[in-house]
């Protein structure tokens, strides 16, 4: 990476290694100086030399520095950039090419002036990159706002590269920065770090100067937050971490303008929702809570019947608001969609594959994200649709509604809201005894039934701030007829991408969110999901967070399992070997102890399900004086 | 319970056996089936009790079910009837792939399955999720939103004198005229008098911490000033630079980590004997909210070890009890709380 002239000069990687006492880490393969992204080097493909792997090995000793390396070091400036933006969280697992920025996070911003680390942001202890960014993906489901996760250069950015994809796929606004140092390891750097994520970021950029990083972060974090949302990427290069900033100011942050609907059209939202004899408003997954109040206001303002898809993800409408649910007449004369169907009118904001082909310039064509891919949508029939985010929208189809209230509308829409609120009341109870006629079947069944797990729990939690982080679909997803899902929070969704390896680790972002906002995270974690990063366990003890893991343990990836059976099946070869890689059985593995290992409490294997209630009323304990707890319940398949 | 289900399971046994004899002249065997139903994968669909998964066996009515034979025909209906158009669920089974012994054994096991459906009034359980869902709806507010909320009704400013007196009406009176006394300003708390009796009194805005809104006027005796207090004194302070709930629990975490606070190596008191108190932003009034309570330093006290629990405490609301919610309470600073004057008062009712 080359510097401009005008930067003011400080001692570089190459400067500081030149002075280390021990000699060990000359650089064999430094980049040609101004090389420039997408330029190749003629020696990239050579390996690190002994020195360079004995470093970061932790068998060498760092280079000695000046004993006076920078009165203000750059990424002093990035932490404090990183604070103004709000960010609570960075979650890194530890790396050569952040060592100047991982030290302004731990030092530098004590507003208090004392000893302890710096705590905002946080520096979170990760085991595993992907781990780092499944918090990061958890916090923001569960906030509406991204968390970042800091990723060492090259070998990093690729262990996280599943998670971002999944974040990605899903739509969730996270800030990754990756390090890059050119001086050091040549295998982990690279001329367009990016461009190994490119196919599945929003937005990345690889700033040249101190100021251009703090733009970047600053613009990485509104593009973040800009529907369609989505993880976007600052590579900063390890020299402008360690450069002195002299006077060099954070540059004023402007959040995202995210437009809404014109005054026209919210004028005649707010006609339809008054004028209609019975109006119906269907409520998909908004951006932020904020958001999610706006929706009530807009519902008991106009005294709508409500949709919500609060059972299937965060920031929808409160399952038991007394206006949500069909209402005492589903002959809807006018249906508002927010990012949803089925609607007369639809106001609909852009969505990642929309803007996907114009990152792809790789050429990789994610199925899903091509034009050509197959339309999917859950948003049902829509008369009209309006491109526009739905979330941005309301505020201003509530002011046109004010302005056209009357007093005999106001009159109306409080006789209509009675009338929904006792008909939804009926429904709502009416579908909750039919759900439990139906859980009570294998209510005593050993291993236990998935439902009685939601069943059990639900009781201890009901009258808590709670956090259903983990995705629901393998164990069946009990909670959406059992559980009532009343905060923007309640449910977090699924994976995304269908990537494995993410319950535990979004769970801890949730976690995250939830330690300083008197919430608990529930996480139902299924069995082979938990083995690909277990050390987010660590992270929870480490941390204190309030998370309650109860393993969904079927002993299998199991859903691998069925279609193994049935390809088995359909070829007329028997099923009697699709347990072989499909199953975890001999031995089978004891997530007790594993938590064990990893220094939280818990308890199990539990077969019995009478034992479960006494079980979780001790988990649930636990997390409410912010200690993780875990459950391990071997299960019915599903 | 137990033994009838067990004579249920039995009796389920032999007829499925016997009625497989009588099908088909061969005695089946539902302990191999048992041992087939896992090897083969049944239960990955089916539960390990066949009534659970997404397809469950028992109390389906399924015709499939009715006898071996009609069994062992649905298994090789796919493979030997309709090869190319294999079900998109339910594998093929041709007797290569499972013998017609095999499959018997395996429906003479499906048979013992008992379908189990407890009557949901006798599940307390159920009971109390259909009792949840009854109660009245009210807000969706998080509960951060409740502590935003309450921050915002403790940080507002009184005027001065009224907040010294009521600083110092938690103090016994031959304590009050010589005790300090801070009021809450702007910038925090600010000391307005020096007093000489080693009592502090202010109007403690913690309450924010653990759910509550109330303010609480307090006394602390001179361990408490040099302890509880500059832990209050900083809630105080960032309160009113109107820093987050995270930002001020974060400080207090982190001065007791640095040293800069510390909890109290001796038993003390700290005086509230004016409860509790409400403001009621619209008229100015305040209003007594709980009765006025001695509290006595507790490190490392527990409720256990004074005799306390919840059933006893709504028997007996003066019952002593240790409180670790306020400011610094995970860091020692808690109180043994005694409500005074009105103990057991039910025993003397007034003639």
């Amino acid at each position: 990476m080359s510097r401009k002239e005008d930067e003011p000069a400080a001692p570089g990687r190459r400067e500081f290694l030149k002075g280390a006492a021990t000699g060990a880490a000359s650089i064999a393969m430094a980049a040609p100086a101004g090389a420039a992204p997408g330029q190749v080097h003629d020696r990239a493909a050579a390996p690190p030399t002994p020195q360079q792997l004995a470093r970061d090995a932790g068998t060498a000793s760092p280079p000695q520095i000046p004993a006076q390396a920078t009165q203000r070091p750059g990424s002093d400036l990035m932490v404090q950039t990183l604070k103004e933006l709000g960010v609570e969280f960075v979650a890194a697992n530890p790396g050569s090419s952040f060592e100047g920025l991982q030290e302004s996070l731990i030092n530098y911003g004590d507003p208090r002036g004392g000893h302890p680390p710096n705590s905002m942001p946080e520096l979170i202890t990760a085991l595993h990159e992907e781990t780092a960014v499944d918090m990061a993906n958890g916090y923001a489901r569960a906030e509406g706002k991204p968390m970042c996760a800091l990723l060492h250069g090259t070998i990093g950015l690729q262990h996280a590269s599943m998670a971002i994809y999944q974040a990605y796929y899903g739509g969730t606004p996270l800030l990754l920065i990756a390090g890059r140092d050119d001086g050091f390891i040549q295998a982990h750097t690279a001329n367009d770090m990016g461009a190994m994520v490119r196919s599945f970021t929003k937005w990345d950029a690889q700033p040249t100067t101190l100021a251009g990083c703090l733009e970047a972060l600053q613009e990485a974090y509104r593009q973040a937050l800009t529907p369609p949302t989505g993880p976007t990427l600052v590579v900063i290069d390890t020299e402008l971490q360690k450069q002195d900033a002299g006077n060099l100011a954070i540059p004023k942050y402007t959040p995202p303008t995210i437009g809404g609907v014109d005054s026209t059209t919210a004028h005649e939202i707010a006609e339809g929702l008054l004028s209609a004899t019975n109006p119906h408003i269907n409520v998909g997954q908004l951006r932020t809570p904020e958001g999610v109040r706006n929706a009530v206001e807009l519902a008991e303002l106009t005294g709508a019947s409500i949709g919500t898809k609060a059972t299937s993800g965060p920031m929808s409408f409160p399952q038991r608001h007394p206006l949500c649910g069909p209402g005492a007449n589903t002959q809807y004369d006018f249906t508002l969609g927010l990012e949803t169907g089925p609607a007369t009118l639809a106001l609909i904001g852009p969505r990642m594959a929309a803007v996907a082909s114009s990152r792809d310039r790789a050429g990789v064509g994610f199925g899903g994200l091509r034009s050509t891919a197959p339309v999917s949508s859950t948003d049902g029939a829509i008369d009209r649709r309006i491109a526009v985010d739905a979330e941005a929208s309301i505020p201003d189809i509530i002011r046109a509604a004010r302005r056209l209230m009357t007093h005999g509308r106001r009159r109306v829409i409080a006789e209509r809201s009675l009338k929904h609120a006792s008909a939804n009341r009926k429904a709502t109870l009416s579908a909750l005894n039919k759900a439990i006629d139906a859980k009570r079947v294998g209510w005593d069944a050993m291993p236990v039934s998935t439902a009685r797990i939601y069943a059990e729990l639900w009781p201890l939690i009901v009258n808590e701030d709670w956090c259903l982080a983990s995705p629901s679909a393998f164990s069946s997803a009990h909670h959406r007829e059992l559980w009532s899902h009343d905060r923007p929070h309640s449910y977090l969704g699924p994976q995304g991408a269908g990537g494995m390896g993410y319950g535990a680790g979004a769970s801890g972002g949730a976690a995250l969110a939830a330690r300083r906002r008197g919430r608990i995270v529930v996480n139902i974690q299924t069995d082979g999901d938990l083995n690909y990063a277990p050390g987010v366990l660590w992270t929870a003890v480490h941390h204190h967070l309030p998370m309650l893991t109860i393993m969904h343990n079927n002993r299998a990836w199991h859903q691998e399992l069925m279609f193994l059976e049935f390809m088995a099946g359909a070829r007329g070869r028997g099923t009697d070997r699709a347990s072989i890689g499909s199953t975890l059985r001999d031995p089978f593995i004891d997530y007790r102890k594993m938590a064990e290992a990893y220094g939280m409490s818990g308890e199990g294997p539990i077969e019995n399900p009478t034992l479960l209630q006494a079980a979780f009323r001790r988990g649930v304990d636990a997390v409410k004086r912010g200690a993780p707890y875990l459950i391990d319940v071997v299960t019915q398949p599903r | 319970m137990n033994a009838l289900r067990t004579l249920a399971l039995a009796w389920a046994v032999m007829s499925a056996v016997e009625l497989a004899v009588a099908q088909t002249g061969a005695a089946l065997n539902p302990v191999r089936g048992k041992q087939l139903y896992y090897d083969h994968g049944c239960y990955g669909c089916h539960g390990f009790n066949g009534e659970t998964g997404v397809r469950r066996l028992v109390g389906t009515g399924s015709s499939t079910l009715e006898s071996a034979d009609a069994f062992v025909a649905f298994l090789r209906l796919r493979a030997d009837a309709k090869p190319l158009l294999p079900s998109a669920t339910m594998p093929s089974y041709p007797v290569t792939a499972l013998s017609d012994a095999d499959a018997r054994d395996i429906y003479s096991y499906v048979h013992t399955f008992v379908l189990h459906e407890p009557d949901p009034k006798g599940i307390g359980t159920l009971q109390s999720i259909v009792d949840s869902a009854k109660a009245p709806y009210t807000s969706v507010a998080t509960a951060q939103d409740k502590v935003t909320d309450a921050m915002a009704r403790l940080n507002v400013l009184l005027p001065r004198e009224a907040e010294q007196t009521l600083a110092l009406s938690a103090a016994p009176e031959h304590l009050r005229a010589n005790a300090s006394v801070y009021v809450y300003g702007a910038h925090g708390f600010e000391r307005v008098h020096r007093g000489t009796n080693g009592f502090v009194c202010l109007v403690n805005r913690d309450a924010f911490l653990y759910g509550d809104a109330h303010f609480k006027p307090t006394c602390w005796d001179a361990g408490g000033e040099a302890t509880y207090v500059p832990v209050m004194l900083k809630v105080g302070e960032m309160l009113a630079a109107r820093e987050s709930a995270e930002a001020i629990r974060t400080a207090i975490d982190s001065g007791f980590e640095s040293g800069r606070f510390h909890a109290p190596d001796s038993s003390g008191v700290a005086y509230m004997l004016a409860g509790d108190v409400d403001l009621d932003p619209a008229t100015g009034l305040v209003r007594q909210a709980s009765p006025g309570h001695y509290m006595f330093y507790a490190n490392h006290a527990t409720n256990a070890q004074l005799g306390f629990t919840p059933d006893a405490k709504r028997n007996d609301p003066t019952l002593p009890v240790v409180s670790t919610a306020g400011a610094g309470g995970a860091h020692g600073l808690s109180y043994i709380i005694v409500v005074p004057g009105q103990a057991h008062a039910h025993d003397h009712p007034k003639d």
